[in-house]
Parts: structure tokens; sequence; C-alpha cells
């Protein structure tokens, strides 16, 4: 499935279309996640020619996609997604087929959990470093947002929130945060609720 | 949800929300497989040839 999305480019402010890619390969992974890395160790080497030591670093995190795709890999009821633009991976998730919701409303019912999400390092708020494209974690979430529709889910969606991303995820509209897991490591769960039929 | 028709508005406003907040969703059960910057900058910093000093300046200590 490819299908054309926007971003916000932000040297221009102006919005760009991109295209999703369904079904990653272990190849494309694999490219995406040294290129990302690699972006992230020029970015430090950059920083620390400043004289600036690791303790000035951010904590974020670098998943490593490749070593995921590999544990998912032949596994059904799993997707590996991206959207890509001007020839670049510019934010990947994994989805999950597999949940059921947890809100009364929709308990027991299937939904998509998002498992893995990330954008670009080049697009995040790293170090000293301005994004190229903004709006890539929203795009990603519309995105697993119309999987769930497309899968019969009616816009179902799970996920577990790192703590600085709480404050976007309480922001997106039908987002509801059900609170601290403490099955989950007490990272806060959030679910999507599922359209209703509008009168 | 209703996240498929946003306005340009919105999704401008969501923009600037994602950036001092950025989306990152991970599974802790593979933490392990998880790269901070530090660890990088501390991998890069013990390979590599130290600069040699040009200027010492004294480090300020927070009040």
């Amino acid at each position: 499935m490819v299908s054309m999305l926007a971003l916000i480019r932000n040297s221009t402010n102006k919005i760009v279309e991109v295209e999703v890619i369904s079904n990653l390969s272990q190849s494309v992974i694999e490219a995406t996640d040294d290129v990302w890395l690699e972006f992230q160790r020029g970015l430090i080497l950059k920083v620390q020619s400043t004289g600036n030591s690791s303790e000035s670093f951010p904590e974020h995190l670098h998943w490593r996609w490749s070593q995921k795709a590999r544990s998912y890999e032949g596994r059904s009821g799993y997707e590996f997604l991206a959207v890509r633009c001007e020839e670049r991976i510019q934010g990947m998730m994994l989805l999950d087929y597999t949940r059921i919701g947890r809100l009364p409303k929709q308990a027991s019912l299937p939904l998509v959990y998002v498992d893995y999400l990330s954008a670009a390092p080049w697009n995040l708020h790293l170090l000293e470093n301005s994004p190229e494209f903004r709006g890539v974690g929203r795009l990603l979430i519309t995105i697993a947002e119309a999987k769930s529709r497309e899968l019969g889910f009616q816009g179902r969606l799970g996920l577990h929130s790192l703590p600085q991303a709480e404050g976007f995820y309480r922001r997106l509209p039908g987002m509801v945060d059900l609170g601290s897991d403490s099955q989950y490591y007490g990272l806060s769960y959030f679910e999507g609720e599922q359209e209703t039929e509008e009168k | 949800m209703k996240l498929q028709n946003l306005t340009e508005t919105e999704i401008r406003e969501l923009a600037d929300i994602e950036d001092a907040n950025p989306a990152t969703v991970c599974n802790p059960h593979l933490g392990l497989e998880a790269v901070s910057l530090r660890q990088l900058a501390d991998e890069l910093s013990a390979t590599r040839v130290k600069p040699r000093k040009t200027a010492s300046r004294p480090g300020q200590k927070a009040a």
C-alpha cells in the first residue's frame, strides 16, 4: 500500500507529501537503522568537538530496528511501516494486530497496538539539531489509525508511552490516558477510542 | 480516534507539541536493544584520540 500524506518541512514551514510504506523488508529496516545511527554518531562528534561533555546529551534512545526486525521475522500479526520523503525514511513503527482493548466500551475488542515508533533522528530536537520535518509522530499514529480501520477495528488503537511522550499523546484527539500500567514498567497506557457513527 | 481529517492548523499545533514531547514509543521488554545518545557518546570518546587542549577554561559551578 502506498498513500500520500503530509509532514511539515521545517525550513520553509510548508506542507510536503510523503509516501507510506507497508510491510518493510528486513533489508530496508537494516539500511535505515545504519543511516539513523550514523547520523546520531555524527551529531555527537560535532557536539564533542565543541567541547561539550556527554552530560549535556539528552537520554533519547535509538532503538536498534534491525534487531527488532530479526526478532519479529516470520511472526504473524505484526507489521513494520514507515514514511518516506525525499528518498529517505523519516519515521518507522512496528504495529501489533494481536492485542485487545481495555477501555470499557471497547474492552476485549481487537485493536492496533503501537509497539515501537520513532522519527528519524534528523527530525528530532536532539542536541542543537533542528528537525528537518515536523509532525512525524502524528503522521505515524494517523497511519496506525487508518490501519485499524482497514482491519475492521474501527480506529481502535493502543500504546504505552514513554514519560517524555505523554504530553503529546494526551493532546491527540480521541486518545484516552488510562494511567500507569503496573504490568508494563509503570508506563502510561493510552487507548484511541473507536469511531462512533455520526448522525 | 479522529486523526484522519485534521485541519492544517491542527496539524501544526500537534507538531509544536511533538517538538517538545517526541512521540517515541518503545517496548521496555526489549530495552537492551536500545542505544542512548550518552552511550554512543561514551563509546566514541573511548575509541577516538582526544584532541589536544588548546586553551583551558575554568569550569563554572552552578550557583
